[in-house]
């Protein structure tokens, strides 16, 4: 079979999961042809972009292979055949998971981790593992294993992490959709900033377990091109895992199925005093105000909310990954010091002078700040605010912006609370990067949450922008 | 705002303590990282202090307000 849409407009490596999955029942595209394509655009792009650690050729064949054949006996999984990147620090059985460190550099795990599973049993072709700031904890540098990503809008600008590879892959269109992990915001900030959604899930919802070093509060996610696309993965990866200390056995909603259920009447919460009191960026503030306007013109009621736990919380999440980080080290970091890169070993010694009392204290705050969260979104069904309040990973890595976790001030707080946040795009910068809106809901209420974005998504164009490379690489 | 340690000998002290092989550049690096830390986490401790309801003497609001 010829693949007719290789040269139509849009180009099918920029087309969202769930219109590849409608090529595939139409008989106009197969999994093995899109992995090609996609295969060959890593070998031509990826040399400067740097979004894969691993490129997964032949096995991401074979599976396709086996999705060729699914689909021709009429199997009807929407994930069947799609090509999805994953970052390096989620296990894959056969293929090396390095954290993008020397300390982890030939560890192939036995093992998939669950979400890998998952993924798998639905069909999913995995084509590699992604790039990331190493072990998820540093400011990346040059001498990382694997160099750091650069941002496909922009490659005068580096991508932001940590799943900053995941998110150049799926924007780049290298992949259909990827997974990150997210423990302050590492998910949801590379998608603002490339143009994509990206879905920290409810913590506990979708399991950790086979996730390096995810901690109490990190989470894994999808990279998606669309709010569809985050739905149909979180579908298929929300499931109750008894080997996730932190999963509770629940019914999953139809994520997919309610996303266009209307929200007219529903009431969006802005943390006003919470957003003056962070040093956001005019063009970030400017593209917020007029995605707020779009929300009024569905009919949402967009509200100002009071929420002073806010602040503490993006502290307190700082210094429970602090000090999670250092006790997930410790004992390799005393051994292998000199193979941890320059920033990451940095990062990780400095949770050594955290105290236990520092650690519940932080605890705590995270608890009243859930409470106080929900108490306020008894009164509103979603909150609102940017996803980053800066435009560019360097505004980010400033040393004294980067070591407090300013970057992460809107994301931060909901992985200490737990409650599930996404980004989606709303607008873009004069050094043309994209910005990104975020949306935070209830505990276990992913379906409001999916409706208000894909209603605001559908309602404008910012989703369908791709980067500009994409007009010479077709 | 400032770090927990007296001095920044008493910084190094604690490093050589934790075994960690830090070249001097790299715990004054750590030392500007520590102390923002420790002014982030200090900031929790007054949060707890200064909001009804959470005692953290033991840690749980839900033994409400202090009498």
């Amino acid at each position: 079979m010829g693949c007719a849409l290789m040269t139509t407009a849009g180009g099918v490596c920029f087309r969202p999961l769930t219109e590849v999955a409608a090529h595939y029942r139409r008989g106009e595209l197969s999994p093995t042809e899109l992995t090609r394509l996609f295969l060959d655009r890593i070998d031509r792009l990826d040399r400067s972009l740097h979004a894969f650690i691993t490129v997964a050729a032949d096995r991401a064949l074979e599976d396709a292979a086996k999705a060729d054949r699914r689909l021709a006996r009429g199997d009807p999984g929407l994930l069947i055949g799609i090509p999805i990147a994953v970052k390096d620090s989620i296990a894959t059985a056969g293929m090396r998971t390095t954290g993008n460190s020397r300390v982890l550099e030939d560890w192939v795990p036995h093992r998939d981790a669950a979400v890998i599973e998952r993924l798998r049993s639905a069909g999913a072709v995995i084509i590699g593992k992604t790039n990331l700031n190493e072990f998820g904890w540093s400011i990346p540098t040059p001498d990382d294993l694997c160099p750091p990503p650069r941002n496909p809008w922009n490659p005068e600008y580096a991508a932001v992490g940590s799943s900053s590879g995941s998110a150049v892959a799926v924007s780049a269109g290298m992949t259909t959709a990827a997974l990150g992990t997210d423990g302050g915001g590492s998910v949801r900030l590379p998608a603002g900033q490339m143009g994509l959604v990206g879905f920290k899930a409810t913590h506990g919802l979708v399991s950790r377990v086979g996730v390096l070093h995810a901690g109490s509060i990190g989470d894994v996610g999808p990279l998606a091109r669309t709010v569809a696309d985050a739905a149909a993965l979180l579908q298929v990866l929300a499931a109750y895992d008894r080997d996730d200390p932190d999963a509770r056995p629940r019914a999953h909603a139809d994520y997919l199925g309610s996303l266009d259920g209307g929200v007219r009447g529903m009431r969006v919460g802005i943390p006003r005093s919470y957003l003056d009191a962070v040093s956001v960026e005019t063009e970030v503030s400017a593209a917020f105000d007029l995605a707020l306007d779009e929300l009024a013109r569905l009919g949402v009621t967009v509200t100002a909310v009071e929420i002073p736990a806010l602040v503490y919380a993006r502290a307190a999440n700082f210094v429970v990954l602090n000090a999670e980080h250092y006790a997930a080290h410790e004992a390799v970091l005393r051994l292998q010091w000199a193979r941890y890169g320059r920033s990451a070993r940095l990062y990780l010694a400095q949770g050594a002078f955290l105290t236990a009392a520092d650690y519940l204290r932080a605890r705590e705050v995270g608890r009243l700040a859930r409470l106080a969260i929900d108490e306020v979104l008894q009164h509103v069904d979603v909150l609102a605010m940017p996803t980053s309040p800066v435009v560019t990973a360097e505004a980010a890595r400033r040393p004294d912006v980067h070591r407090r976790g300013i970057g992460a001030s809107f994301t931060s707080p909901f992985n200490l609370t737990g409650h599930p946040a996404l980004s989606v795009p709303c607008g873009m910068s004069a050094v043309g990067l994209p910005v990104g809106l975020q949306l935070v809901g209830r505990h276990y209420d992913e379906a409001t949450l999916l409706r208000l974005a894909h209603a605001y998504e559908q309602a404008t164009a910012w989703h369908t922008m791709c980067p500009p490379e994409r007009v010479a690489a077709r | 705002m400032g770090t927990r340690f007296s001095s920044r000998d008493t910084f190094h002290d604690a490093v050589r303590a934790l075994q960690l092989p830090l070249t001097d550049e790299e715990v004054n690096a750590v030392w500007t990282m520590v102390t923002d830390l420790h002014d982030q986490a200090d900031s929790l401790l007054r949060f707890l202090q200064e909001t009804p309801g959470a005692d953290p003497l033991r840690g749980s609001a839900e033994w409400g307000a202090r009498s």
